[in-house]
């Protein structure tokens, strides 16, 4: 017994750390060679993390960007950070690590992306943002790609008006978290303004999700039996808040228009349950922004905001 | 009866852990039909050989016969088969059940759809094994609202449904008062009565004497003798467990009270107790006894501040009370080992050098920081006071026997010397041998000054070490009987414990 | 003999056994990834991501050897993070550094204190330390929001992204030891010393391995979870401040699902959430092997959806082989 006790202590704690650090040390060691070969003669790789893949739109952002860098033989890295901007600043460190020769980042969070930004300025990587802008004062980048979203809450407020024939009470289902949302949000309001006859009286956070968007929505019917109308911010947004609509069997009653036009919006604008949508482009926003990475590496200078046209979406053939 | 055929034959069971032989090749007979009882220390081989029986572990070598055909037992449910059942010191009940739910567990009768539980009819089957034997459970109660006797008897209940031919109780009687007790003895000879037979392990001699028929020594993993109890007296018993010869059971003190050290005055906790006052003085050990459910562990439990809301004084050197809390208890030189070592005072996976310093642990460390050779020679030098190997300093104390256990938590205590002790069931669950020394180390305790309150249901040690006798009945202090000549009676206890009699 | 020297075997694989897995996983990761893994700067990254969540598993390990949990840590990450760098903006004519230390103390403070008063209720009233800390997490969450009404506080000094992306001695190491490393090994030798060498430590594991023992060996159990729960809020506190110095914005929303991260890395380490068992050594080895694990991943290219599978999986597999060695240690 004694004999164990003795084999215990030294396999303790100490023994532990010592052990896992050597492993860690070795394999370090081993690796370094193998390492400094494949740098060489290896093609443009450019590191992604977007914010989400759950959503339509990045899905298609995505096929837009890997679509373009196929054609100009970059390889991609694609991360997503799934709205969590502590997991995206790690993300970003690792693509640093990997020596990307470019990045394109789509922030979780407008303000402390600047951070990670800057650390990848440091290590002379240029950051194209897509979609969601940097608003930190931190970090440079290289370009903006975005939907012109004040003109796509312009194009809501329109539809919007159309829809209810100008005048009533309509809703916002906001996500003020994210600064497009912020833009888009703006223009609707400063075109609504127009329709005199159309008061905003909610405007209440969906967090871009289907479910909050979904309860919502059964609170405004309740406080705002009247209402006419409701803008949601993104397609999900629209889709809960239909949810709430069609159980309440208000459909026709409380019009709907969306963001995005996803094939789920189009199927049901088609149907005549949601007004109609403002499509964006997002292939076309992943495009430009590998274009815009292109001039980079060919030392050309991009412009600082690249704007991607939005348009309606009202049914087939619209 | 002694022609018939043995029930259980033993042939040379042998059974062998890592470093210990547990068990060299044992033989003895069990007639069928009695009361067979099993004696011996911890670590003589009876639980390991009950196990092998009840087909929780298995023997390395030897045979068992069965009314003369030998059987392998390779695990409970074919002990189960061969009319074999075992009802342990830790009970397997499931406490939100009912008595009828836990006696047929996992056999309950069904009906045809849906699976769904006949309860009138497992309800009455219940109530009829219940009146065969003579037991007086409500069937329908859940079990936690049950006394221990009570469970007990549903384990043994849950023993007899299996049509039991041979039932093993492993020391039954640790958890019963003797109103209890006779109850079980009750039961216990309606069952030999119907043929069944009973192995009775204990550790308290009169209960043997009083109900077996016949009875097995163990010691050391060897068989040394079986005899028909009528053969035997007390001493030889002992004599034969301990492998040496015990003078007394009680070792001799001589009694010299000094000042007091502990004043209690009308102390009272509600629902518990009321109105208990004493004096305890240094160099005396009094006895704390009465029925389960007496109050004699809520006083001890108040004492040392383990209970809220407790009223009335209590004085203890300097320090008043009643003690928030057993830190401040402690604070006022008063030292408590629980009733239950398991539940209530053991760190059992942690080793036992911990255990032993636990209560005083700023003696073996400097600004918080432990010095561990000084943890290491302080916990040694308390073991070997107290007669425990040094090599148990590292195990860990769920390791250690009853009796060891036992010493471990006194030595948690002895590391600064004590005014006032009190000691809840020391000797329980402790093998005749570890009584002894026990016995020994409280009466030390007292010589060197110390004021021991012991709390104990074992009349024969009550009258054996305490000078003076606390009875308690129904939450109050009834009396207190002088017994520095050993001479009070046990029927005197008893009469004051039931409340028939004042002093 | 031999079966002596087998069942010593069994003694050296149940001890090492989180090692072992850690270097396999290390070997595996190097192995898949073509050495990208193993290159010095991806390791010190390694080493900089799990600092955060590491930190807060040093207090959790002494909670969960109590027997309790805390759940509220990633909230107070998130709120002890606005806090600070409300502090710190609104220091900005005060020299850096003063705002900075501000606006740590004030970070680690308010974690305090809600560890303390989570502590208290736990300790005072017997409520389960699952809601308790639920409520605090829920709380503090709500908190966090409101002190920034919902925007991520920014303009914070610029030599506080020292405390969250330095390096310690860059002019002689190189970019070798990130601050948030050298804060994670400052802290596990304090607490691996605190909870082995001390009569604290040695209270928190009685309380954990039998409250009532320790209460009637008079051990100050109250005090003693009391104070678990303080060091594990101020922990949090502290990685709230580092983490917004690594953002440079106090970010309301960080610190999401933080609490299981922390308590997967404990419990892969090898504690108990039954309490009483537990070190800070299998902790730290715990947070190495999802981080490994986390990092590996992305470096794979492995789908999103899919890191949670095998992380899930991971953690399973680990506990499992934990569960089995100390079964076959046990016979």
């Amino acid at each position: 017994m004694p004999h164990f006790f003795t084999l215990r202590s030294a396999t303790g704690s100490c023994g532990r750390v010592v052990l896992s650090a050597l492993a860690v040390l070795l394999a370090a060691v081993g690796c370094r060679t193998s390492e400094e070969k494949s740098a060489a003669a290896a093609p443009k790789t450019i590191g992604v993390t977007l914010l989400t893949v759950q959503h339509q739109f990045y899905q298609d952002l995505r096929a837009g960007l890997e679509a373009e860098a196929e054609k100009h033989g970059y390889k991609l890295l694609v991360s997503t950070a799934e709205f969590d901007a502590a997991r995206q600043a790690n993300q970003i460190d690792e693509f640093i690590v990997q020596r990307v020769s470019a990045l394109v980042v789509c922030p979780c969070d407008s303000r402390s992306v600047g951070a990670s930004i800057a650390a990848a300025n440091d290590a002379n990587i240029p950051v194209v943002t897509a979609d969601i802008a940097s608003m930190s004062p931190l970090g440079k980048v290289a370009c903006h790609v975005a939907s012109d979203n004040v003109a796509g809450g312009r194009e809501a407020a329109r539809l919007l008006a159309a829809a209810v024939g100008g005048k009533g009470k309509v809703a916002i289902l906001n996500h003020p978290e994210v600064a497009s949302v912020m833009d888009r949000v703006r223009g609707f309001k400063e075109e609504i303004a127009r329709s005199p006859g159309i008061q905003v009286v909610a405007e209440l956070s969906s967090d871009g999700k289907r479910d909050k968007a979904a309860r919502v929505m059964e609170d405004l019917l309740l406080s705002h039996p009247d209402l006419v109308g409701v803008f949601g911010i993104n397609d999900d947004s629209a889709l809960g808040a239909l949810a709430t609509i069609e159980a309440a069997g208000k459909i026709g009653k409380v019009r709907i228009v969306g963001y995005d036009a996803t094939p789920e919006a189009r199927a049901r604008i088609n149907a005549g349950a949601i007004y109609g949508d403002v499509i964006q482009n997002p292939r076309e926003i992943g495009r430009l922004t590998i274009g815009a990475i292109r001039d980079l590496f060919e030392g050309r200078t991009p412009a600082p905001v690249i704007p991607v046209a939005v348009g309606a979406y009202t049914g087939e053939g619209g | 009866m002694q022609t018939s055929t043995p029930r259980i034959q033993f042939d040379a069971v042998t059974k062998t852990y890592p470093g210990v032989r547990a068990l060299d090749a044992v033989s003895f007979d069990v007639s069928p039909g009695c009361v067979h009882a099993i004696v011996g220390e911890n670590g003589a081989g009876k639980s390991t050989l009950m196990k092998i029986l009840a087909g929780a572990t298995r023997a390395d070598a030897g045979t068992i016969r069965i009314d003369g055909r030998p059987v392998a037992i390779s695990n409970a449910r074919d002990a189960q088969t061969r009319g074999i059942a075992i009802v342990y010191q830790e009970f397997n009940l499931a406490p939100h059940l009912s008595v009828s739910e836990n006696v047929f567990l996992g056999r309950w009768p069904r009906r045809k759809w849906f699976g769904l539980v006949r309860f009138a009819e497992l309800h009455e089957r219940t109530t009829r094994l219940f009146r065969d034997v003579g037991l007086d459970v409500p069937v329908r109660a859940r079990v936690e609202t049950l006394s221990v006797a009570q469970q007990q008897m549903v384990e043994i209940a849950k023993a007899l449904s299996h049509s039991a031919r041979v039932l093993i109780l492993d020391e039954p009687s640790a958890v019963l008062t003797p109103g209890e007790l006779a109850t079980l003895f009750r039961v216990v000879r309606e069952m030999t009565a119907r043929g069944v037979t009973v192995l009775y392990i204990s550790h308290r001699l009169d209960e043997i004497f009083e109900l077996a028929d016949s009875v097995t020594v163990l010691r050391d993993g060897r068989h040394v003798s079986t005899r028909p109890i009528r053969e035997v007296d007390r001493r030889t018993l002992i004599r034969e467990a301990v492998g040496r010869p015990l003078e007394e059971e009680f070792p001799a003190r001589e009694s010299r009270p000094g000042e007091v050290r502990l004043s209690v005055r009308d102390l009272s906790a509600p629902g518990r107790f009321a109105g208990v006052s004493f004096d305890l003085r240094a160099g005396e050990v009094v006895a704390l006894t009465g029925m389960v459910g007496s109050g004699r562990s809520s006083v001890a439990m108040a004492l040392f501040g383990a209970i809220g809301s407790v009223s009335g004084t209590l004085r203890a050197g300097a320090m008043r009370g009643p003690f928030r809390s057993p830190a401040e208890a402690k604070r006022a030189g008063i030292a408590f080992l629980p009733e239950d070592r398991k539940r209530e005072g053991l760190l059992l996976a942690r080793p036992t050098r911990e255990n032993v310093t636990l209560a005083h642990m700023s003696d073996v460390s400097a600004a918080g920081f432990f010095i561990r050779r000084r943890e290491r020679s302080v916990a040694n030098a308390l073991m070997s006071r107290l007669g425990i190997r040094g090599s148990a300093l590292e195990e860990p104390a769920g390791a250690l026997s009853g009796g060891n256990q036992q010493k471990a938590m006194l030595a948690r205590w002895l590391q600064r010397p004590c005014d006032v002790i009190i000691l809840d069931e020391p000797t329980r669950g402790v093998d005749v041998g570890a009584k002894f020394e026990i016995y020994a180390i409280i009466n030390d305790l007292a010589t060197r000054g110390a004021a021991v309150l012991m709390i104990s249901s074992e009349l024969p040690e009550v009258i054996g070490m305490a000078d003076r006798i606390g009875v308690m009945c129904r939450g109050r202090l009834v009396g207190i009987l002088d017994n520095a000549g050993r001479a009070v009676t046990q029927e005197a206890i008893l009469r004051l414990a039931v409340g028939e009699a004042h002093p | 003999m031999s079966a002596a020297f087998s069942r010593d075997v069994l003694r050296w694989l149940v001890a090492l056994r989180m090692p072992v897995i850690l270097a396999a996983l290390v070997v595996a990761s190097t192995i898949l990834t073509g050495g990208r893994f193993a290159q010095l700067d991806n390791l010190v990254n390694v080493a900089r991501q799990i600092s955060f969540e590491g930190l807060i598993a040093f207090g959790m390990t002494l909670v969960i050897v109590t027997g309790g949990i805390d759940l509220s840590v990633g909230s107070l990450v998130a709120l002890c993070g606005v806090v600070g760098a409300l502090v710190m903006r609104s220091m900005g004519e005060s020299p850096p550094a003063l705002a900075i230390a501000t606006g740590l103390a004030c970070g680690i403070a308010v974690g305090g204190a809600i560890g303390l008063s989570s502590g208290a209720i736990i300790a005072r009233f017997a409520i389960p330390p699952f809601i308790v800390t639920l409520a605090a997490m829920l709380m503090a969450r709500g908190f966090a929001f409101i002190a920034c009404h919902g925007e991520p506080v920014y303009e914070l000094p610029s030599r506080l992204m020292w405390l969250g992306r330095g390096f310690v001695g860059e002019s002689v190491l190189g970019r070798m030891l990130p601050v948030p490393v050298l804060v994670l090994i400052v802290a596990y030798a304090c607490f691996a010393v605190v909870l082995t060498r001390t009569v604290f430590g040695r209270q928190v594991i009685a309380v954990g391995s039998n409250e009532e023992a320790a209460r009637l060996a008079g051990i100050a159990v109250r005090r003693t979870k009391l104070i678990v729960y303080v060091i594990t809020g101020s922990l949090a506190g502290l990685t709230g401040v580092m983490h917004s110095a690594k953002l440079m914005a106090g970010d309301p929303k960080v610190g999401d699902m933080w609490e299981l991260n922390v308590i997967a890395a404990v419990v892969v380490g090898g504690t108990s959430l039954f309490g009483g068992r537990g070190t800070m050594t299998g902790t730290l080895i715990g947070a190495l092997l999802i981080g490994v694990l986390n990092n590996s991943l992305n470096l794979l290219q492995v789908e999103h959806f899919w890191q949670k599978v095998v992380l899930g999986g991971v953690i399973l597999a680990a506990s499992l082989i934990d569960a089995g060695l100390r079964r076959l240690d046990a016979r």
